[in-house]
């Protein structure tokens, strides 16, 4: 402030005569800053102007293209969630029509069964009608004491007994035979039931299909038509895909840390300790490469499982060579997971050995716990665990690819609103600039307001002395003339 | 031509992410013998084996020297280690140092004289020869230098260039204890002394349990 000052030991003349200089100064200048003033203030409302008309055309061209990319996502996923139910119910179908062929034959069978042990159940020798009673009846006749007669009548009648006790086990005979029948009957029955049963399920899964069908057809058919609804719902559901995929992944970065951590330490022994790439340790870079290596394996196993779509080439491959790299990447996941669990194994062996160091080194006067524990849980923990979690970051490549998929949308959406807003500040940027304007000449006009005072004071008085102009004559003439047609002379 | 760009960029890469920067770290560990300071060799020892032997990775070196009366001497090396690669190795190599360091505190040695500047210019070339990323030479001595006649000691310019110099568990003469400020003078001479030869740093610690975490510091 003091360098202002022209006068330092008198600031308040310095300042007013700071104050005077510049004022005449601008006074004298002050058409041309006005012109600048006005012309930045013009510049700067133009510019937000049209920063302001782009932010929105671009914001609203991206949301054009994210609302066309998403049904378009949209349209092929349902695509192909009623391609893959078709092939289903193709498959199924065809399955299903194979094993009818089967199924019918069995049915046959079994009725052709049932029919003739039916059959069987049927057949019983016909009585002779009235042959039991007629002999009843000749046994019964008196004898009248002569013994021939009664010698007769008593054979009649012993064999009419026998008869009967032959009838009765023969009756029996034929009813547990058809029991029997009955008996394997009832198989054939319960067979034919399982059967049915069988057949229900089968309908009953179909119609489910036919269902999920409809409700794809359905989806497909709203996005067709509703497409407004359907971007918005497919927003909201991008929305919900990434923030889950995004949660999920998350806890998965977490599993992989504890992976590294687990082989960290036991990879110094397999690798050289003391060497390092870029300030990080080679044992932890080799633990890192093999975490990520198992999730690399996993995206392949969830590929060639048809899971997920990463890599869209490995889509076209044929069947055997899917089925070829599916078992590598399974054989490298089992390996890598022996591996790892072997690592934590030698790591429980490292630490206790660290331990044992540390107490061979220390004085006695140092408390060193001699050994926390002997259980073998921590070991048996950490092998499995070491096993485990190789097979949980494979999985890892479902959630990366929803959100792979979603954060295109997301960032999209996000992309838009961001320019939409930029467009809102600039049109605020442009009206301040156009008021700031104003307000600056204002400003302006009110600092030189001493001079600009003056200078109109000096017009005034010689536009007062100065005689009238020609123009000036005939105005008043005319006025003059004006009032006296409207009577204001008289009054 | 494409392939040999790919190639030089690959070499250039790892090059670059190796580096020629060295993460190991050589101590040297003067131990005096002599006088006053004879009666706390086994202490300095069992700092060192509490302290620093545990903290040690594989790839580090530790020499230890002792400090008498004709301290430039190859004959007063104690020990002289680099840990191998594995841990489980370096392991049993530190546990075979922390022996020989105990037959040597146990041992009955003593010197009239005191030549810290032989033993510094002698750990100073081991630790040059060793050319480990950090460099510390921790001294155990009350820090008064007695030479015998006719020893020259004669530091060149940057004699201690790359190396912190740690002065450990300083004993207190009875000079000092009857004035702080003699023991104040004799510290900030050698310190002067050391930086003036190009040490990297000069620091006195009386509280050992602080190394470790100074010497990861550093590292």
């Amino acid at each position: 402030m003091d360098i202002l000052y022209l006068w330092p030991d008198k600031p308040a003349l310095s300042l007013f005569v700071l104050w005077l200089v510049s004022s005449v100064f601008l006074w004298a200048a002050r058409e041309p800053m006005l012109q600048l003033l006005k012309g930045i203030g013009k510049s700067l409302e133009d510019g937000f102007g049209k920063l302001a008309e782009r932010c929105g055309l671009a914001s609203e061209s991206v949301r054009e293209r994210n609302r066309a990319s998403l049904l378009a996502a949209g349209l092929l996923e349902t695509q192909s969630k009623l391609d893959r139910e078709f092939q289903r119910v193709d498959s199924g179908f065809s399955e299903q029509v194979e094993r009818y062929a089967g199924l019918h034959r069995r049915l046959d069978d079994l009725l052709n069964h049932a029919q003739a042990d039916y059959r069987e159940c049927g057949n019983a020798p016909p009585e002779v009608p009235g042959w039991t009673s007629a002999v009843e009846s000749i046994a019964s006749i008196p004898s009248n004491g002569d013994p021939n007669v009664h010698k007769i009548l008593e054979g009649i009648r012993t064999s009419l007994r026998d008869a009967e006790k032959r009838a009765l086990s023969a009756y029996r005979v034929d009813t547990a035979k058809r029991h029997k029948v009955l008996g394997g009957m009832l198989r054939h029955w319960k067979e034919l039931r399982n059967l049915m049963s069988r057949m229900h399920e089968s309908v009953a899964q179909a119609l489910e299909k036919t269902m999920r069908i409809s409700t794809f057809a359905d989806d497909y058919e709203r996005i067709r038509t509703d497409q407004e609804r359907a971007a918005r719902t497919l927003t909201y559901s991008a929305v919900k895909l990434f923030c889950v995929s995004l949660i999920v992944l998350t806890i998965a970065f977490g599993g992989a840390f504890i992976n590294f951590q687990l082989i960290a330490l036991p990879m110094s022994e397999l690798v050289p300790a003391g060497a390092r790439i870029g300030g990080v340790p080679v044992s932890s870079v080799s633990a890192l490469v093999i975490v990520l290596m198992e999730t690399a394996l996993g995206f392949f196993v969830m590929d060639m499982l048809g899971i997920t779509d990463l890599f869209p080439k490995l889509a076209h491959v044929p069947a055997a060579r899917r089925r070829l790299i599916l078992s590598l990447a399974l054989g490298g996941l089992l390996f890598l997971a022996c591996v790892e669990s072997s690592l934590a194994i030698l790591r429980e062996q490292i630490v206790e050995a660290d331990a044992a160091l540390k107490l061979a080194l220390a004085d006695a006067a140092s408390p060193v716990i001699q050994r926390a524990s002997t259980s073998q849980i921590p070991l048996i923990g950490q092998a499995v665990l070491g096993f485990i979690l190789p097979w949980i970051l494979a999985l890892t490549a479902v959630p990366l690819e929803m959100l792979l998929d979603s954060g295109r949308h997301v960032a999209a959406s996000g992309a838009a609103v961001t320019l939409a807003g930029l467009g809102h500040i600039s049109r605020a940027f442009a009206h301040a600039s156009r008021a700031g304007a104003s307000a600056s000449v204002s400003l302006y006009d009110v600092y030189i307001s001493v001079p600009l005072r003056i200078e109109r004071g000096v017009r005034s008085r010689s536009v007062e002395e100065a005689p009238p102009s020609r123009a000036q004559r005939k105005l008043e003439v005319a006025n003059r003339e004006r009032a006296l047609s409207s009577g204001e002379v008289r009054t | 031509m494409r392939w040999r760009n790919a190639a030089l960029g690959m070499a250039l890469l790892l090059v670059g992410c190796n580096g020629a920067q060295r993460y190991d770290q050589a101590i040297c560990a003067l131990i005096d013998v002599s006088g006053t300071y004879a009666d706390e060799k086994r202490e300095a020892v069992a700092h060192l084996k509490r302290e620093i032997l545990p903290n040690m990775v594989p790839g580090d070196t530790l020499i230890v020297i002792r400090i008498d009366s004709e301290s430039y001497e190859k004959e007063n090396v104690e020990a002289l280690l680099t840990l191998d690669a594995r841990p489980s190795h370096a392991n049993a190599q530190k546990l075979a140092l922390a022996r020989r360091l105990d037959a040597f505190a146990e041992g009955a040695v003593a010197s009239e004289f005191t030549d810290i500047p032989g033993a510094m210019m002698l750990g100073a070339e081991y630790l040059s020869e060793v050319g480990a990323g950090s460099r510390v030479m921790l001294i155990f001595s009350d820090m008064r230098e007695e030479l015998p006649k006719g020893s020259l000691r004669p530091m060149g310019e940057r004699e201690f260039e790359g190396i912190q110099v740690i002065a450990m568990n300083v004993k207190q003469l009875t000079e000092d204890t009857a004035n702080p400020d003699v023991f104040r003078r004799r510290i900030a001479a050698w310190e002067e002394r050391v930086t003036a030869r190009g040490a990297l740093g000069w620091r006195t610690l009386m509280d050992s349990s602080k190394l470790p975490d100074y010497l990861a510091q550093i590292r």
